[in-house]
């Protein structure tokens, strides 16, 4: 083709493309650059910065400096920059002076010093020239004479240089005290005055200047200007990198984490951006009026419905009140004019305080700090906001002013006044906006640099899931608290739940969980004591650990070998304490995988058919709750797919009858297939309505029978083994046995051992000793069987065959009585032969019964017993709430839920006669009494404690509970389920016969072939099949289908059947996970483990069609609190046509498929997901449904309110067990993030663990609570009162202890608070500073510093007393409701000792272990924990601690956890554990003591004013009239004694003579030898210290006894104990100030004050010296009573005797 | 409004007279025996007719059964030498004169008829407490007397004049002390800083449980304790319309309202006379 120009496409239609493709470049562009300007992030930053500065602009207002203030330190600045002039001036004439001294002074050193210099270089040259070699000896000889010249002349000048030196100095010295001192002290003062003038202002100018800055100016925008903004943008990603913390992915894919969240949550470090100052931020002033207009409205709203209930006249007052508050908010509707004068602010608030105060009678002492106190507080803060929006205006224009005066005055401000607002500004936000830009809630805790998991090391995801490193709202996948919320969302960010990131955010309900991913011991989540940090997650981990998930599911700690997460798994059974010591060893091995520790949560039922009877058990399974409303027990039946009475029930019948009918009408042919469907439908309908009565009568049957058997020692499983054992033996006996039965011999051996273990563990020694010799002689049988072997290969004559033949022989014959002997010891003892009393030994004589006259006294002390032994501690009783007449008070509402609620236990105590059908009531009796006595024989993995009852007692308590009858109306909804037909049992029997091994189809239909539906009473002899002999072969020797065994007769047929099925079903529903069950020693928990359920992928959970059962079955309502207020439901919150309401939040989690949706429904409705599906009966869902919050209905709460409130209270609980599962992730956390607790922390969270375990914080208060508080100027002020009330009544009798806690308290770590620990806390009206205070018995020091900067300490016993609104968080005392709940009803039942007297009353019930690490030794406390003594004398007590049933492990941790506790909070006590040393019952001590009294006796002239000698002349004169008692006292008894013991007495006699005459001697040519030297060597101190104890009839002896001196009607513990009991520390701390040491006010009086001087006589020295000296005597009492002179001291007191 | 003022403490300053015999008298009912009333009365100074002032005079009668005024012997199981020696002590919870039903040891005072907390307008004479000091003795096993009522600005000298120990432990709710000092035979303590509260201070002795007594603060004059026949005078009172407050220690407040008192007309230079019904209270 020819060379052309013309281009090979048209020039135009190119250029049309390239243009056209030019303005879609550049549109994309810019839209591009538009989207990327409009990113969420940046128009987020955009917006912080407004908010920043009206923030800023806020802060500046608050810091604006008083004018006068200023005006004062700047004429102060003035007047001190005068000051420094005139001290100038003032110095001028001296100046001159002492300048001119100075410089003479210098030039005369300075030419001394040159002369000296000189002429030391000349000496210097005059040496070298004298040492020179190679010279004369004359010459050398002048040379030294020259050279001493010169050291002459040196000497002296050095003289002169020396002098001028002084004399320089002391001009220097004069120069500076007259002439530089005054100017620099002037020149300081004002360097002083002007940092006060510059501080006084310098926030304010710091504010001012950031809010000048902030705004966003010119030069932000233009920096923000798309492409510009890639340089040094003013918004940008923020991002933390955390490459140690890398995310996983699954399949150990791990990435690193990015976390960008801080892009948009710009202030989450920043305290100052809390939500109530946002919120402020976008109040204007009318707003601010509306907002506390509001709240006022709703706070008088509330009175006004307390006020309802009040009598007419207070409540016509308050009604009238109330109206006048309400005039008063609507008379403001516009500001006040300035002219006008000025109102209370407070008129409102106090108004309505007013009304409240008069409703609840004034100061009605232990008023709670109720909500309504709280509103109050709330309107209190809101009226303070509006102040602060009414004076903004005028605030901000002086602002203005004052800039604009420091400007004019030519000051440098760096901003131009001219740019500050002139109005009050407010930003918009929306409430998410401000929960954006607000920090985080708790820095103390998170984020902050400072706090335990600062932002930079732990990032945000690592707690908050999402993902980190999207910068926008709906990537990073966060997730809504509730519908309402989730609404919200849509609307805004067009959220929607996203499935693309496995880790969404956690809501913030569930935001604890993540705790546990460090947190293993979860107890380590308590800080302080008793401050919850998570008390969610701790709630969830002990509803988890009360309600036994870990019997079906695994909750271990360990995964791969590594720690991941908390440890709660089963212990092992038989229990490890039963072992034998080599047994335990071996269960320990293996230190990576220890044995668990939990018991099962539910009764042993082994012996259950003594306590009661199968229609109660079938009842009790059929509806736990229908009984015991609030039972942990869960509901198996009646559920959505076991309910007989539910809908499904009513279709298939509904469906029968119209199939009958289509059958009755059909032809012929079409008979056939109808025929069918009506057998299907029957068959279904079996299914439904008849399987659960049936599996629930066979599993009462199961049960009564093997525990029938088992009492008889004939429990299937006990005569299988026994069986089998003999089997093996007697092989054994003809031969060795090969590896298979070898094997099973010694396992079987080691079952039938466990066997009786469980049976009966209090004879655990001997059934160890007796397993261990029988599984040593098979053993050895076998050993002997391997050595004849290989003898007889060998030769067939050897030596030593005789012997080992002879030892085979005795072996077998061993064998069978040994084995016999297990079997014996392992068989249980039932309570109708013997009762066992509290040490397990048989009570041997026949119960008290009552007689008719004296029935009615021991009911009541049945009544008392129950209510005052400490029951209460765990359960409730209704017969102790309600008024009774037989005299003994009643007992307020009491809640405890640690053990089962009583007021039922009549109607299940009904054992029957034996082979009967009637309830026995004499075994009822013997049962109940046995269970108060030792509970541990009927269960023996109890917690019940032993509580110390007489056998009399007992059975007053047994008679008074089963007194306690429960009306049959209360119980006539719950119904024992009929027994189906018997075809019923037969079709359930081959349902589970058909999952037998080797069954085929055609076998399960043969061996229990009927040909008819029989009724329940036509049973007769004829036989159904049943397995043949044939069969049994097949079968392992245990298989339960042994018992169908045939033929078997018809009539037998029921027992058997229910037999089976009974046992199949406890398999399937796997009851032995909380109950410990006869035949099911072995069995493996059934459910799946949770270990790492937290991340579990939601693809792998069965969601079924359990939304559409939700759907069907509840009414969804959008949220369970009401909008803004968490502490009330929603209106919509209640059950409607019989739907309870249900969370929309998880039904739609369920709906999408998340976990929190199927675990929410898995706990709520367990079987829906088996809605809509057809599965065979075994194959269904068998999760029990359990409810965890245990509400009960209070007294004049109506049933509505009342399931609002349980309906609420439970999804609470259940969220709290979410928490705690969903936390179960099993993440390997790099080991340096893990929390590993010190020594201490760890020993007090796992003691924590068992205290719970125990409820030993149901008697005792373990810990104070905790009060942070803000240290405003008003609570300042209190508690400056409080201290100069210290100071003036209690300090001057102190004595003072520093360092320890008591004393001196900790200063606070945190600046904006101050923490209070102490005890009995409450709000009450004090008169004298006119207000409420809230006021809390310290327990420990409070520190703080007053208004006027000077530091305090507030020692614990003290009444503080704070502002409460200033209490911002309070934790309750951990424990000690019991004593709590008792002090008013002990003020009913003896008036005269405790009314109006609660810290006796509380002397008389459990005291509380406040201090108790510091308090007792270790080893005393034990010993006690294991095996409990009574300390303080018992017939003055209301009760003894009771002996619980703890391993010596857990008796350790607990006396590890007293002493760690102790440790931590009180660092400056010096505590040392586990180990103690004490020094004052050592030698060394008393002889130093000894030496040290001497001296001060010498000193003082003696203890009562006599010279040291006279002192031992005095006490000899003393002991020998001690003697002399003793002497009269054996002789009068060796007149009255018979035989040897007079013998022994007249010898006493003559020895105590021969003593009185050597001392009459000595008295008499008044040498005193013997004894002054012996005095003087070691008895002073003794003899002192132990006579002030014992021989001041004023104090000790008031309360205590004290040794061998017994005091009638004491009061307080026997002082014998003290020196193994006490730790030396605490009884000198306490001696010292009984009032600082305790959790209440003790009974015990100061003795010694401070300063006193009384009793000196009694032993020498001050006050301290005192209490040292009783101290010293309590710790080293038993050598001291021993001593000569402290026995003639006590013969003194007690006359001889 | 402020009651406790450190001015007025200051002028106090005078000596302190003891109010209280010291002798080891059993029992409370026993009839004949001096009144102990630590509550200072105003002189027998009459008031001008020109000003107003009126006089309360009244009883406290008790509405329950002979049986439950029977006194009943407390259990006293320690130092029964000294304790019993001048017979049994009684138990406090009701003390009623048999031969008139009156019941002692019951409070009364006045307070405003709105607020029961604000100020009463005091009569010039009784401006101040006669006496520095109020005793508070324990002679023999029992507090003398059993029920103190005192004004603030008093101080409380606590005082074991018997021949064993005993501690002495005040709880106050409130704002008054709490103590528990051990007093020796024959020694006495001063317990200053009481304040007006309607809280009532608790008495006991750890050592003899059965001790009990009660202290009652107020900022006027406007007070009294019933005397074994159960009458109580209280003079120069502001006459008008006024609320009188009663209690008992086992019931509590006796006056409908509570502490709120019931209302009373006080007439100008005459007597008032008022009847408080004492009623057991039954038993829970």
């Amino acid at each position: 083709m020819a060379a052309t120009d013309k281009t090979y496409r048209s020039q135009r239609t190119l250029d049309i493309v390239f243009a056209v493709s030019c303005i879609l470049m550049l549109v994309s562009t810019v839209w591009m650059l538009v989207v990327d300007y409009n990113r969420e992030f940046k128009t987020v930053q955009r917006t912080f910065r407004d908010v920043e500065s009206v923030l800023d602009e806020r802060q500046m207002v608050s810091q604006l400096p008083d004018r006068a203030e200023v005006e004062r330190l700047q004429k102060d600045v003035v007047d001190k920059r005068q000051a420094v002039d005139k001290a100038k001036e003032g110095v001028r004439a001296e100046d001159r002076r002492v300048t001119a001294l100075r410089d003479q002074r210098t030039a005369t050193y300075q030419a001394v010093k040159a002369d000296f210099d000189s002429k030391s270089s000349f000496y210097n040259i005059e040496i070298d020239e004298r040492d020179q070699p190679g010279i004369s000896d004359w010459m050398r000889q002048e040379r030294a004479e020259r050279v001493k010249a010169r050291r002459q002349e040196l000497d002296r000048l050095q003289q002169d240089l020396n002098n001028a030196q002084k004399a320089l100095d002391e001009a220097d010295a004069e120069y500076k005290e007259k002439v530089t001192d005054p100017v620099a002290k002037a020149q300081n003062e004002l360097s002083d005055a002007e940092d006060a003038e510059k501080k006084v202002a310098a926030n304010f100018d710091r504010f001012a200047k950031l809010t000048v800055q902030k705004k966003w100016g010119l030069g932000d925008a233009f920096r923000a200007l798309p492409i510009l903004d890639a340089f040094e943008s003013p918004t940008k990603i923020k991002q933390i990198v955390l490459s140690d913390l890398p995310i996983e992915y699954g399949s150990f894919k791990y990435v690193t984490r990015y976390d960008r969240c801080t892009s948009c949550h710009l202030a989450i470090e920043r305290g100052g951006f809390d939500r109530a100052t946002l919120t402020k931020l976008t109040r204007t002033e009318q707003e601010a009026r509306e907002a506390m207009k509001q709240a006022a409205m709703s706070a008088s709203n509330d009175i006004a419905a307390l006020a309802a209930a009040a009598p007419t006249d207070d409540r016509e007052k308050a009604d009238a009140n109330l109206l006048k508050v309400k005039a008063l908010l609507d008379s403001d509707q516009k500001p006040a004019a300035d002219n006008e004068k000025p109102q209370d602010p407070y008129a409102v608030v106090n108004a309505l305080k007013g009304v409240l105060n008069d409703l609840r009678g004034g100061d009605v002492p232990g008023t709670a700090y109720g909500p309504i106190d709280e509103e109050l507080a709330r309107v209190k803060v809101l009226t303070d906001q509006y102040e602060e929006a009414k004076s903004l205006p005028k605030k901000l224009e002086t602002a203005r002013r004052l800039c604009q005066e420091c400007k004019d005055k030519g000051e440098n401000l760096g901003f131009d006044p001219g740019d500050l607002p002139s109005q009050a500004r407010t930003v918009s936000l929306t409430a998410g906006q401000i929960t954006q830009y607000a920090a985080h809630p708790r820095l103390d805790l998170f984020v902050d640099s400072n706090s335990p998991h600062p932002m930079e090391k732990f990032g945000c995801t690592v707690c908050h899931d999402g993902q980190g490193s999207a910068t926008d709202f709906q990537l990073s996948a966060h997730t809504p608290s509730d519908a309402r919320q989730h609404k919200q969302w849509e609307d805004l960010y067009h959220w929607h739940s996203s499935h693309d990131w496995e880790f969404p955010m956690l809501s913030n309900r569930f935001v604890e969980s993540t705790c546990l991913k460090c947190h293993y011991q979860v107890t380590d989540l308590v800080r302080d004591g008793s401050k919850e940090e998570a008390p969610k997650l701790l709630r969830g981990f002990n509803l988890v650990r009360e309600n036994g998930c870990f019997g079906c599911h695994e909750i271990s700690s360990v995964m791969k070998g590594r720690e991941v997460g908390p440890d709660l798994r089963l212990e092992p059974s038989p229990a490890l304490d039963w072992l034998s010591p080599t047994e335990q060893d071996k269960a320990k091995a293996d230190p990576l995988n220890p044995p668990g520790t939990y018991r099962k949560v539910g009764p042993s039922l082994r012996r259950i058919a003594e306590k009661t009877n199968e229609e109660w058990v079938r009842r009790w399974v059929q509806s736990p709750r229908g009984f015991r409303p609030d039972t942990k027990m869960p509901h198996f039946y009646g559920l959505s797919n076991d309910n007989p009475d539910g809908p499904e029930v009513a279709d298939l019948k509904r469906r029968l009858t119209a199939a009958q009918d289509a059958l009755n009408a059909a032809k012929e042919d079409e008979k056939k297939a109808r025929q069918k469907e009506v057998d299907d439908l029957r068959a279904a309908l079996m299914v439904e309505k008849d399987f659960p009565p049936a599996e629930i009568h066979s599993i009462a049957h199961y049960l009564l029978t093997e525990s029938n058997r088992h009492l008889e020692g004939k429990d299937t499983y006990r005569v299988v083994l026994e069986e089998r054992l003999k089997e093996l033996q007697d092989q054994l006996k003809q031969g060795p046995l090969d590896e298979r039965d070898r094997k099973e011999l010694a396992d079987v051996t080691h079952r039938l051992g466990d066997l009786g273990l469980l049976s009966i563990p209090t004879r655990a020694k001997e059934i160890d000793d007796l397993s261990t010799r029988l599984k040593q002689t098979q053993e050895r049988i076998l050993e002997l069987y391997a050595k004849e072997a290989q003898q007889k290969q060998k030769s067939a004559d050897d030596e030593g065959e005789g012997s080992d033949a002879k030892e085979l022989m005795q072996l077998k014959k061993d064998l069978d009585s040994l084995r016999q002997d297990l079997e014996k010891a392992g068989l249980p003892i039932p309570i109708a032969q013997q009762i066992f009393d509290e040490q397990g030994e048989p009570v041997l004589e026949a119960l008290p019964e009552p007689d008719k006259n004296d029935q009615a006294k021991h009911l009541t002390e049945g009544h008392r017993l129950f209510t005052e032994r400490g029951c209460l501690a765990c359960h409730v009783h209704e017969g102790v709430l309600k008024k009774s007449d037989d005299g003994v008070p009643s007992v307020p509402a009491a809640a405890a839920e640690f053990a089962p609620d009583l007021s039922r236990i009549a109607a299940k105590i009904a054992p029957l006669k034996a082979g009967g059908k009637e309830v026995d009531p004499k075994a009822r009796r013997r049962w109940v009494v046995q269970w108060v006595l030792n509970p541990n024989i009927y269960h023996p993995r109890t917690r019940m404690p032993i509580t110390h009852l007489t056998v009399q007692q007992a059975c007053d308590v047994a008679d008074w509970l089963l007194s306690q009858e429960v009306k049959p109306e209360e119980l006539a909804d719950w119904k024992d389920p009929e027994l189906p037909e018997l075809n019923a049992l037969v079709e359930l029997t081959r349902v589970y016969l058909a999952k037998a091994p080797g069954m085929t189809s055609h076998k399960v239909e043969e061996i229990l072939k009927l040909d008819e539906i029989l009724p329940k009473e036509a049973l007769d002899d004829r036989t159904v099949t049943g397995f043949t002999d044939d069969d049994l072969k097949y079968m392992t020797r245990d298989a339960d289908e042994r018992v169908l065994h045939g033929p078997i007769a018809r009539k037998d047929l029921p027992d058997k059947l229910e037999w089976y099925i009974g046992r199949k079903s406890i398999s399937r529903l796997g009851c032995y996970g909380c109950h410990d069950l006869p035949g099911f020693e072995t069995a493996k928990p059934i459910g799946t483990a949770l270990n790492d359920w937290g991340k579990k992928d939601p693809e792998r959970l069965a969601f079924e069609d359990a939304d559409a059962f939700v759907r069907e079955h509840y009414n969804i309502v959008e949220a369970r609190d009401a909008a803004g207020n968490r502490h009330q439901a929603d209106p919509d919150w209640h059950s409607k046509g019989g739907k309870p309401p249900y969370e929309k939040l998880f039904y739609d989690a369920l709906e999408h498929h998340n976990r929190e949706g199927f675990l929410h429904e898995k706990l709520e409705e367990p079987r829906s997901f088996d809605y809509h599906r057809i599965r065979s009966w075994d194959d269904r869902l068998r999760m029990p449904q359990f409810r965890f919050a245990r509400s009960r209905p209070r007294a004049g709460e109506s049933d509505e309110a009342y399931e609002v409130r349980r309906e609420r209270e439970e999804g609470e609980a259940r969220e709290a067990v979410m928490t705690f599962i969903l936390g179960l992730v099993a993440e390997p956390i790099p080991q340096k993030f893990v929390n590993a607790p010190g020594p201490e922390r760890l020993a007090e969270a796992k003691g924590r663990q068992l205290l719970d375990k125990y409820n030993c914080i149901g008697c005792h208060q373990v810990r104070p609570g905790v009060y942070d508080f803000k240290p405003t100027k008003d609570s300042l002020d209190a508690l400056e009162k409080v201290y100069q009330n210290y100071e003036k009544n209690n300090a001057k009798k102190d004595h003072v202890f520093p360092g320890h806690n008591a004393w001196t308290g900790l200063p606070s770590p945190w600046p904006d608070r101050l923490v209070a620990h102490g005890t009995q806390a409450r709000v009450a009206n004090d008169e004298e500073a006119d207000r409420d205070l809230f006021q809390l018995r310290l327990t420990e020091a409070l520190r703080f510093a007053n208004n006027d900067k000077i530091i305090r300490d507030i020692p614990a016993g003290i009444q503080a007393k704070l502002i409460p609104e200033d209490v911002f968080h309070q934790s309750a005392p951990y424990g000690g409701t019991f004593a709590e709940l008792l002090i008013p009803y002990l003020a009913q039942s003896n008036s005269t000792l405790f009314a109006g007297k609660p810290d006796e009353a509380r002397s008389v019930l459990p005291p509380p272990l406040i201090r108790e690490g510091e308090r007792v030794q270790p080893k005393w406390l034990y010993s006690f924990l294991l095996n409990p003594g009574s300390v303080r004398p018992q017939e003055k007590m209301k009760l003894r601690m009771p002996k619980f049933n703890m391993s010596d492990e857990d008796a350790m941790t607990l006396v590890n956890y007293f002493g760690a506790a102790d440790k931590l909070s009180n660092p400056g006590a010096g505590l040392t554990t586990p180990y103690l040393t004490i020094p004052e019952a050592e030698p060394k001590y008393w002889h130093d003591m000894t030496n040290q009294y001497l001296e001060r006796l010498k000193e003082v002239g003696g203890a009562d004013g006599k010279g040291l000698d006279e002192r031992g002349k005095a006490l000899l004169t003393q002991l020998e009239a001690g003697v002399k008692l003793r002497l009269e006292a054996v002789k009068a008894a060796a007149m009255t004694a018979q035989g040897d013991d007079k013998a022994r007495k007249e010898q006493e006699a003559k020895e105590l003579q021969a003593t009185i005459d050597k001392w009459d001697k000595e008295i008499k040519d008044g040498s005193y030898t013997d004894l002054t030297g012996q005095w003087k060597s070691g008895d002073a101190y003794a003899a002192d210290a132990y006579r002030l104890i014992a021989a001041n009839p004023n104090i000790c002896s008031k309360c205590h006894s004290i040794g061998s001196l017994k005091v009638e009607g004491a009061n307080g513990p026997d002082l014998s104990i003290a020196f193994e009991r006490l730790r030396p520390e605490w009884t000198l701390e306490w001696i010292s100030n009984p009032d600082r040491m305790f959790g209440y006010a003790p009974t015990m009086p100061q003795n010694f004050p401070k300063d006193s001087v009384d009793y000196k006589e009694f032993l020498a020295g001050d006050s301290r010296d005192r209490v040292r000296g009783a101290r010293d005597a309590l710790m080293d009492l038993p050598r001291l009573e021993n001593l000569p002179a402290d026995r003639a001291t006590r013969a003194a007191i007690t006359g001889g005797k | 409004m402020r009651w406790y003022s450190p001015a007025a403490l200051a002028v106090f300053g005078a000596a302190a007279l003891t109010t209280v015999l010291t002798g080891c008298t059993p029992g409370s009912a026993a009839p004949g025996r001096p009144v102990l009333d630590a509550a200072p009365r105003a002189d027998a100074a009459t008031p001008r007719a020109e000003e107003p002032w009126g006089t309360i005079k009244g009883n406290a009668v008790w509405a329950g059964t002979d049986d439950e005024a029977k006194p009943v012997a407390a259990n006293i199981d320690k130092d029964q030498a000294v304790c019993l020696k001048n017979g049994p002590i009684y138990k406090s919870d009701y003390v009623v004169n048999p031969k008139n039903k009156g019941v002692r040891w019951v409070v009364v005072w006045l307070v405003d008829a709105e607020d029961y907390k604000k100020d009463l307008p005091i009569n010039p004479d009784l401006k101040e407490p006669k006496d520095k000091t109020v005793v508070l003795d324990q002679p023999c096993c029992q507090f003398v007397p059993h029920i103190v009522a005192m004004r603030e600005g008093q101080d409380l000298e606590i005082k074991n004049s018997g021949t064993i120990p005993h501690n002495t432990k005040i709880d106050s709710p409130g704002a008054n002390p709490s103590i528990n000092p051990l007093l020796p035979p024959g020694s006495s303590q001063v317990v200053p800083g009481w304040v007006a509260e309607t809280n009532v201070s608790t008495v006991g002795c750890s050592i003899h449980g059965w001790m009990t007594a009660y202290i009652r603060v107020f900022n006027n004059p406007y007070f009294a304790v019933t005397d074994e026949d159960g009458n109580f005078t209280i003079k120069d009172a502001p006459a008008g319309k006024y609320h009188i407050v009663a209690w008992q220690e086992s019931i509590g407040y006796l006056s409908k309202s509570y502490k709120k008192g019931d209302p009373i007309d006080i007439k100008l230079g005459k007597v008032t006379e008022v009847k408080f019904e004492v009623k057991p209270k039954p038993a829970s």
